[in-house]
């Protein structure tokens, strides 16, 4: 009877736990690339599945990009290594797969690194990555744009060459701080004209006289991106090689 | 018919299998490399601290009360001695799952200050430590799942049928496992709230 009771207690567990882990819809693994939230043309998602082939062949990991339309009302990191897992990218015992995920809906990005990769394509890494190469070419729209050069550093990286990209990030950061310089300048500029006017209208008064003072000012800035296109040949079949995620990489927004 | 023998005991020992005589030992030893992944996340955030505690404090010195909570949460949880049974030591599991909860909140609101000093936030050293902060958190998020997991797999083994049978025979010495409670939210870090931009 006791032994009964338990068994019907335990089942009302594993099915609420089952309940409480209910996975969300994941995209089936199609290709390389699965576009689910329909943010890149066939010719984009043709080129970087190629790209992504041929990272496989010289080096054996397997990154995969997806796009989803919905996160499901989780945080991204928990979406994906949960699909990571569930596409088990990467080499079985390796665990060397890494999956890009976007979430235009969400404003949302991440980079998954499986525990094998981990060492190499660390959580700062994947930050980098995702602030320098994607969000400013996700916030213009430009998906395929972010995802070429993001997924060209990932496989740099994975490839033994992730100090290069650390150095570039800092010489950008050196970069910016000496543009600030330069603002800091120009915004004080209008008051020191203010003050110089100020002064001769003090010593205009002084001596008795008026004096009309133009004033002046302007701005300006530009900007630009590109987009890309091109060709490709069919792909084969996909799918990942039994791979495990725990966590490792980073996320962004935008 | 010694041979005979022999196969009936093979045979025994394949039916027994079948039965699930294994399981208990399979899941207990699961659960326990779960539990040690458990671990390494929560150490390697530990690790973490006094590198980004250092970086906090060459620009926001001031802060000295987050900063000192930080380091003190983390004396604590690391002055917890592990040994492999706590897995079956409720209470001894409690406190350190309440030790790391502490440090959590800690670094949640050292992390939540650090929204005003655009300085450090641009600081690439603090940027990398703060995702590196971020991927251990979300590590030990998914650790603790599967340790979650492992734990109800191997409990519900010990309780059930034939597994139970097993576990009042062969295996009395196999206790249920303790695992983690989110219903005081301690554990989960907080939220980091974005200061709005003062205008």
């Amino acid at each position: 009877m006791h032994t009964f009771r338990a068994l019907i207690i335990a089942a009302i567990t594993v099915l609420m736990a089952a309940y409480a882990f209910a996975a969300p819809d994941f995209p089936a693994l199609t290709g390389r690339v699965v576009d689910q939230a329909g943010v890149l043309t066939p010719d984009q998602v043709v080129i970087l599945s190629n790209k992504l082939s041929s990272y496989e062949q010289q080096n054996g990991h397997q990154i995969a990009i997806a796009t989803v339309k919905s996160l499901e009302g989780l945080d991204i990191r928990d979406y994906g290594y949960q699909l990571g897992r569930v596409w088990a990218l990467g080499q079985k015992g390796k665990n060397d797969g890494v999956l890009v995920l976007i979430a235009p809906t969400e404003h949302k990005t991440s980079i998954e690194v499986g525990y094998g990769l981990e060492g190499d394509l660390t959580d700062a890494t994947s930050s980098v990555i995702i602030r320098n190469d994607m969000l400013p070419k996700f916030r213009t729209g430009d998906y395929a744009g972010g995802l070429m050069t993001g997924t060209d550093d990932i496989a740099k990286v994975i490839g033994g060459q992730g100090g290069e990209i650390v150095k570039a990030a800092q010489l950008q950061q050196q970069q910016a701080a000496n543009r600030n310089q330069g603002n800091n300048f120009m915004a004080a500029l209008p008051f020191v004209i203010f003050f110089i006017i100020a002064l001769l209208i003090v010593f205009n008064a002084s001596r008795g006289r008026g004096m009309f003072l133009p004033m002046g000012g302007g701005f300006g800035g530009g900007g630009g991106f590109r987009g890309g296109g091109g060709f490709g040949g069919g792909g084969g079949g996909f799918s990942g090689g039994g791979g495990s995620f725990g966590g490792g990489g980073a996320s962004g927004g935008w | 018919m010694r041979v005979l023998k022999f196969v009936m005991l093979g045979l025994m020992a394949m039916t027994l299998a079948g039965c699930g005589v294994n399981n208990i030992p399979t899941y207990d030893q699961a659960m326990k490399g779960q539990w040690g992944q458990v671990q390494n996340e929560y150490q390697r955030r530990a690790d973490l601290v006094p590198n980004l505690v250092e970086t906090v404090k060459g620009y926001a010195v001031q802060e000295k009360d987050v900063l000192t909570a930080v380091v003190e949460a983390r004396a604590k949880a690391t002055s917890i001695q592990l040994s492999a049974d706590i897995v079956n030591d409720p209470e001894k599991f409690a406190k350190y799952q309440a030790a790391q909860g502490q440090l959590s909140q800690a670094l949640g609101k050292l992390l939540s200050i650090t929204e005003n000093y655009p300085d450090l936030k641009s600081n690439q050293n603090f940027l990398a430590l703060q995702s590196q902060l971020e991927g251990t958190e979300n590590r030990i998020a998914v650790a603790r799942r599967d340790y979650i997991g492992a734990v109800q797999t191997y409990n519900t083994e010990l309780v059930t049928f034939p597994g139970r049978l097993w576990a009042s025979t062969l295996y009395a010495s196999y206790k249920p496992a303790a695992s983690f409670s989110s219903e005081a939210g301690d554990e989960k870090a907080p939220k980091i709230e974005f200061n709005k931009p003062k205008a």
